[in-house]
């Protein structure tokens, strides 16, 4: 009969050895870590209001030059947006300055009791009108370029659908269309629950609870194998100081304010509104029908939190007629920071921004 | 972890059996020493620490000789945490006869009476839907166990019977990688079908009433202390916010006056 293992003892021996010298020795290299950094380049806050910050970032290769195209990055309001900038060498924005590019990003801030009451209205129409037009205002660019990142993206989509006089180029990036897709295991899970009694009882959703649910989304691999997986990097401090980059980052999570996402779960999982045109924000219908500019839709081949069959459906709903898609073979995670996307995704939104300029 | 003093196997069967079940329940449910969600959570932390325990066993003397028998008690020991699990999460509150749960159900069903009426009833409506909740949340333990149980199987069937052109396993690591792979693709497949959907949501709505309830019975005793209730903050705040907008609002026309008459903006 055929067995199932070739195991040699003295390599299983080996690996054990392995296994307990880095273990033992890594816990000196996790105690050297020191202070992990919430973004690395230099930035200037130009527009604040309530929690929320709006920044510009200085090119750490000289002075951006003047007229450059303004972009404004509309991160999700879960998880904090410096996975934009979470090390020198895995940095989109370093990426984007390094295409000449003006880069402004919108920091949501931490949401508690006092947000609750925030809704969509108040994110979209409010904060982010305020914040392009703070860029607006500070680039002297009547139109400006917009990037938004996941539910940053669908955040953007209405806006641009909205305000279409103060884009030039939209950029999504990772961003959910089609809620209701087969593969979408958010989009499952929430369909039976009462998002409003939920609400109603715990007010903010909190950052730990959002955490937990992704997690389970992969639980073998992301509460189990990951660690394990993590010993075998244990004697290289680059990668542990990455690795703890990362693991700062993933569980660095803002409660969310209870209306706004109330209504993001309803309106956009349950309901899947966007792609019926039957968003309303302050009595006006979001049609992606209205969003006429061009626009540059970058996704991630293996997604988990926002599959493929989410975000591709986009060219089909918006109005515009200079579509573009750009695939990554890569996750959701990946497309910020992965040496492939860092050579890939930043130089494509230069280059498609100089041919639409 | 300590045994389970009742099997799921072994429900009660004699009238003092099923009392002894029912005060168990019951004690469980008082003293917050029910199953709960963590209970599951640590599932996960024990199959971590899987790897490590595979590993042990592989490094010993005549394990590598005979691998299939050290690997299938390796997985013995991952189907007794699982059982263990399941065990903890039997239903004692379905638990035949069904005066069990008409007992609890008549003590919480009980209408409130005299002065202190309503916090009776709050305190029985509270009562109940953390029953539910329990019932739920035991539920969604049972049946994600039960798809790790599968997919324990699985593997257990790759040890003995390898397919014909598999991949040998050559490290602990190798065999590790292998179980997860089976977990998690049997659990991708359940999380996105319509049971699973059902199982999360109804836990979910089971557990928001039963909070929904704990809030209402807190902010009375916030009031009686003179202390600001949850209804309260929540007033304010939505006051505070319709105000801001509404100042938004007027800063922007008055802008816009300004801008009309020529004024500095």
């Amino acid at each position: 009969m055929t067995s199932a293992f070739r195991l040699d003892p003295e390599k299983i021996r080996a690996e054990a050895a392995r296994f307990t010298t880095r273990l033992a020795e890594g816990v000196g290299r996790l105690h050297d870590i020191g202070v992990i950094p919430a973004g690395v380049t230099e930035k200037t806050a130009i527009y604040a209001e309530d929690k929320i910050t709006l920044y510009r970032y200085k090119n750490p290769a000289g002075k951006t030059r003047r007229g450059a195209p303004a972009v404004l990055v509309s991160y999700a309001l879960v998880n904090r947006p410096y996975m934009t900038d979470l090390q020198v060498n895995r940095s989109m924005v370093r990426g984007l300055l390094a295409q000449g590019l003006d880069v402004y990003l919108i920091d949501w801030g931490y949401p508690d009791a006092t947000d609750r009451f925030l809704t969509l209205e108040d994110y979209i129409l409010g904060y982010l009108d305020r914040c392009a037009d703070a860029v607006r205002a500070k680039s002297g660019q009547k139109k400006i370029n917009l990037l938004g990142i996941c539910q940053g993206g669908v955040f953007s989509l209405c806006y641009a659908a909205l305000h279409p006089a103060k884009i030039r180029n939209l950029m999504t990036m990772v961003t959910p269309v089609d809620f209701h897709t087969a593969d979408n295991m958010l989009g499952n899970w929430i369909r039976h629950v009462d998002v409003d009694r939920m609400v109603d009882s715990i007010g903010n959703i909190p950052g730990d609870m959002m955490n937990w649910t992704f997690l389970n989304m992969k639980p073998y691999r992301l509460l189990a194998q990951k660690y394990i997986d993590m010993v075998d990097i244990l004697d290289d401090a680059e990668q542990v100081y990455n690795f703890m980059h990362m693991e700062k980052w993933i569980f660095d999570s803002p409660d969310q304010a209870a209306e706004t996402y109330r209504r993001f779960v309803k309106e956009f999982y349950q309901q899947n509104r966007l792609v019926k045109g039957r968003i309303v924000l302050d009595g006006k219908k979001v049609s992606l029908k209205n969003i006429k500019c061009p626009v540059l839709n970058i996704y991630a081949e293996d997604d988990h939190l926002v599959p493929p069959s989410a975000a591709v459906p986009l060219g089909k709903y918006a109005g515009t007629k200079d579509y573009t898609a750009l695939s990554f073979k890569g996750g959701h995670i990946g497309i910020y920071v992965s040496s492939a996307a860092q050579a890939l995704v930043p130089p494509a939104i230069g280059r498609w921004i100089a041919d639409r300029v | 972890m300590k045994k389970p003093r009742q099997s799921a196997k072994t429900k009660p069967q004699t009238p003092e059996e099923q009392w002894a079940a029912f005060f168990a329940a019951w004690q469980s449910l008082v003293t917050g020493r029910a199953p709960s969600a963590s209970m599951y959570r640590h599932f996960f932390t024990d199959a971590g620490k899987g790897y490590f325990d595979l590993l042990v066993q592989l490094s010993r003397p005549d394990a590598a000789a005979a691998p299939e028998k050290t690997v299938l008690t390796w997985a013995d020991t991952m189907d007794a945490l699982m059982d263990m699990l399941l065990a903890a999460n039997a239903q004692p509150l379905s638990l035949p006869p069904q005066t069990i749960e008409e007992l609890l159900s008549a003590y919480s069903g009980m209408p409130g009476f005299g002065f202190t009426a309503e916090k009776q009833a709050d305190m029985n409506l509270l009562y109940t839907l953390w029953t539910q909740y329990e019932e739920k949340s035991r539920a969604y333990n049972t049946a994600m166990t039960g798809i790790a149980k599968g997919s324990l199987e699985k593997f257990r069937a790759f040890v003995a019977k390898p397919p014909k052109h598999a991949k040998p396993l050559e490290s602990a690591k190798d065999i590790y990688l292998l179980f997860i792979d089976y977990c998690e693709e049997d659990y991708a497949r359940y999380a996105l079908g319509d049971d699973y959907a059902r199982l999360y949501g109804g836990t979910v709505n089971a557990l928001s009433a039963y909070k929904k309830q704990l809030n209402k019975v807190a902010d009375t005793v916030f009031a009686q202390m003179n202390l600001p209730t949850r209804q309260e903050l929540d007033a304010l705040h939505a006051r505070m916010h319709a105000l801001r907008r509404e100042n938004v609002k007027l800063k922007k026309s008055l802008a816009a006056l300004k801008k009309k008459k020529g004024g500095k903006k």
